[in-house]
């Protein structure tokens, strides 16, 4: 996999460079190559955490200091009918306490042997880092009315799953989407074409082919694709006010040769004052996923969702703060617990480019006491870095 | 992959552009806006995306400025970085090649009227939200206004060749309009007496430069970064020394820090002032937004 990976960026490089390259020649003054360079920027996720559940270091969320992720971004006109974005995720390389059951049962079988190995000294070493292109794609810049994407990308699957962990409303993504989801969303590689329909508002129609490489889609036939689209519209009430509504689903064959089906509703409302905006604007934001797994084990709830609905509320040029409240077991669940979350953040933004984000979580899984966790986040962007969706 | 093809082809026949009567224009500002109106009189249909009362600099890509820029045979924008936070995904979002930068269609005013503070050094951005290639508040010059307004003919002149002189006359009358006022507006400014100005964010440089008046400091210490109480007391200090008069501060920023810096300082008032179209009652073009400001400088209500 590691190999896979570097072998991705090791093309994308490459590309970057042979692209680049007949046109730098043709450039005499220095200063004009530049120009050409691709926007380069950097977000820098530093993390503290202090839970009553992060004691053991090899936890998913580990009490202490943590880099939580480095993204490089690098984006340009490839020509007059292209632009390229390439963003590489840096992070730990997750779930360890996973590999080591993968590894456990590899092992009865006696294969893999050498790969069994390398886990181990990760086990005992220090903490391991991986690269990953989080997003490579090009997008199609000289047609109109439609926007054709090629390329790996978060799929159009609802709002937050859009988001790169920088832009995240809150430290961690919501409830449902990490469980339904997982750590990476529901990111694939395929095509995507987002069409705008001729209505007096915005209103956009998605449709996504994609190859189905997530666990809730992981057909082992390799003909099999994984549809995604998403209908969105937007209204504009006042010029301070907008009502955007979202609907999404997907729909692709899984590893048990049976459908699983996304589903999911959201709606955002956004109001800041076209006087004094600066200094104050308010965003709610309500958002629903549900997946239901044909073919499910006995034991396992094929159908299962969740639903989240947060504020921010900026109430000073630099300051917000904001609170979500989440509900993961809709519909109930009969082998497992209804999940309750409540998060509370107040985030300090010296400029447009650094935020100082604190946030408290409390979480009720029905497994003991609830969990509850302190996170500080540093949150920086340095370099040329495009402009975050509305 | 079947059933994309039918749909493509169907929405390209949807979207092309039919016999439109007016050129379609979306300009960035409400500045622009107004050039362009009285440019294009009734020849074209303006749109504008930033309010006059609003940040040029903060503006939210909102989807709907999408809409109306697909439709638009002309964006117009001031460039400079001034609107680099929102209008390049507006562009794309917009799904409108004829507006795609490199095009015809989009025009960038703000790099041919000679923009000042262009930096030599090398930029870092402890220095708050540099400008790389000039300070972009360029329209607050009533005759950069009038060039603008002759750059913004000749490009109407290209996209709709029949109405070519009817642009160009409109823009030369208006340019000849301001550039004739510059010299009562000096004249005002003259006999009130007024040589240094202190002004939140350095958007009225260029009116400043125009009229031969100097900003010792601006009430936020770098450009994007809110007064500091370190900052508030050197502006205290710079304003007894300068025997500074008048602080203008432009009426998106938060004026408190105006009104604790006038109680320390004697002789200085302060005074909320729009800066674009639009952002103040009566502001309804670029001649009565700088005739705003003369009286302002000059005292009288």
């Amino acid at each position: 996999m590691f190999c896979n990976i570097l072998l991705l960026f090791a093309l994308l490089l490459t590309t970057t460079i042979n692209l680049s390259a007949p046109a730098q020649a043709q450039e005499a003054k220095p200063g004009a190559a530049k120009a050409l360079n691709p926007d380069v920027s950097a977000n820098v996720l530093g993390l503290y955490r202090n839970g009553n559940r992060g004691n053991d270091a090899h936890d998913e969320a580990p009490n202490g200091f943590s880099l939580q992720e480095v993204e490089l971004q690098f984006s340009a006109d490839v020509d007059p009918f292209f632009r390229a974005t390439a963003i590489l995720g840096i992070h730990r390389e997750h779930s360890h306490a996973e590999e080591h059951e993968e590894e456990e049962a590899t092992a009865a079988e006696e294969e893999e042997e050498e790969e069994g190995e390398a886990h181990e000294e990760h086990e005992h070493g220090e903490a391991g880092y991986t690269i990953e292109p989080e997003e490579a794609f090009i997008e199609t810049i000289a047609l109109p009315v439609v926007a054709v994407k090629a390329g790996k990308f978060y799929t159009a699957l609802g709002k937050h799953n859009t988001l790169h962990t920088h832009a995240f409303p809150f430290i961690d993504a919501p409830l449902a989407n990490q469980r339904l989801l997982g750590d990476h969303g529901l990111n694939d590689v395929g095509v995507s074409v987002a069409t705008l329909l001729p209505a007096p508002w915005f209103s956009e129609l998605t449709v996504q082919g994609l190859s189905g490489e997530s666990e809730l889609f992981a057909s082992e036939n390799a003909n099999e694709m994984l549809y995604v689209g998403r209908f969105r519209n937007l209204f504009e009430l006042s010029d301070a006010l907008t009502f955007d509504l979202g609907v999404s689903g997907a729909t692709g064959e899984n590893e048990t040769n049976d459908q699983s089906t996304l589903a999911g509703a959201d709606v955002t409302v956004k109001w800041r004052p076209v006087e004094g905006g600066k200094y104050s604007s308010l965003s709610w934001t309500t958002e629903f996923l549900q997946a239901d797994q044909g073919g499910a084990a006995d034991d396992v709830d094929g159908k299962r969702g969740g639903v989240g609905s947060w504020v921010q509320w900026q109430f000073a040029q630099r300051w917000w703060v904001q609170a979500r409240a989440e509900q993961f077991g809709i519909p109930k669940p009969d082998y497992a617990e209804v999940e309750n979350k409540q998060s509370y953040l107040i985030g300090f933004f010296p400029s447009e480019f650094s935020a100082l984000r604190a946030q408290y979580d409390r979480l009720d899984d029905g497994a003991g006491d609830p969990e509850e966790r302190f996170s500080l986040q540093m949150n920086v962007s340095i370099g040329a870095h495009p402009a975050h969706a509305y | 992959m079947n059933f994309i093809r039918p749909c493509l082809i169907g929405l390209l026949l949807l979207a092309a552009p039919g016999a439109q009567a007016k050129v379609q224009v979306v300009a960035s500002t409400t500045d622009l806006e107004d050039l362009v109106r009285q440019v294009g009189k009734d020849l074209v249909e303006v749109s504008v995306i930033a309010k006059g009362t609003q940040d040029p600099h903060y503006i939210e890509a909102k989807p709907s400025f999408m809409v109306k820029t697909s439709r638009a045979d002309l964006l117009v924008a001031v460039g400079l970085d001034l609107e680099s936070a929102w209008l390049t995904s507006i562009q794309q979002g917009a799904r409108n090649p004829r507006i795609a930068a490199g095009q015809p269609g989009y025009l960038e005013i703000g790099p041919l009227v000679e923009p000042l503070e262009v930096p030599d050094t090398k930029l870092t951005r402890a220095e708050g939200d540099v400008h790389p290639q000039g300070n972009p508040h360029v329209l607050l010059d009533p005759k950069r206004a009038g060039d603008a307004a002759v750059v913004i003919a000749k490009r109407l002149g290209e996209l709709d060749k029949a109405n070519a002189k009817h642009y160009a006359a409109n823009a030369e009358a208006l340019r000849q309009r301001l550039v004739g006022k510059l010299q009562e507006w000096q004249a005002r400014i003259d006999k009130a007496g007024i040589k240094t100005v202190i002004s939140y964010h350095k958007t009225l440089n260029y009116f400043f430069e125009r009229f031969g008046i100097k900003v010792p400091i601006t009430l936020e210490p770098k450009p994007g970064i809110p007064p500091s109480a370190a900052h508030y007391l050197k502006v205290v200090e710079v304003a007894k020394r300068d025997k500074v008069r008048l602080i203008l501060v432009e009426n998106f920023f938060e004026p408190t820090i105006a009104d604790r810096v006038v109680k320390e300082v004697p002789g200085l008032r302060a005074a909320v002032v729009p800066v674009a179209v639009g952002g103040g009652k009566g502001i309804d073009d670029l001649e009565s937004l700088y005739e705003a400001l003369v009286t302002t400088i000059a005292g009288k209500k």
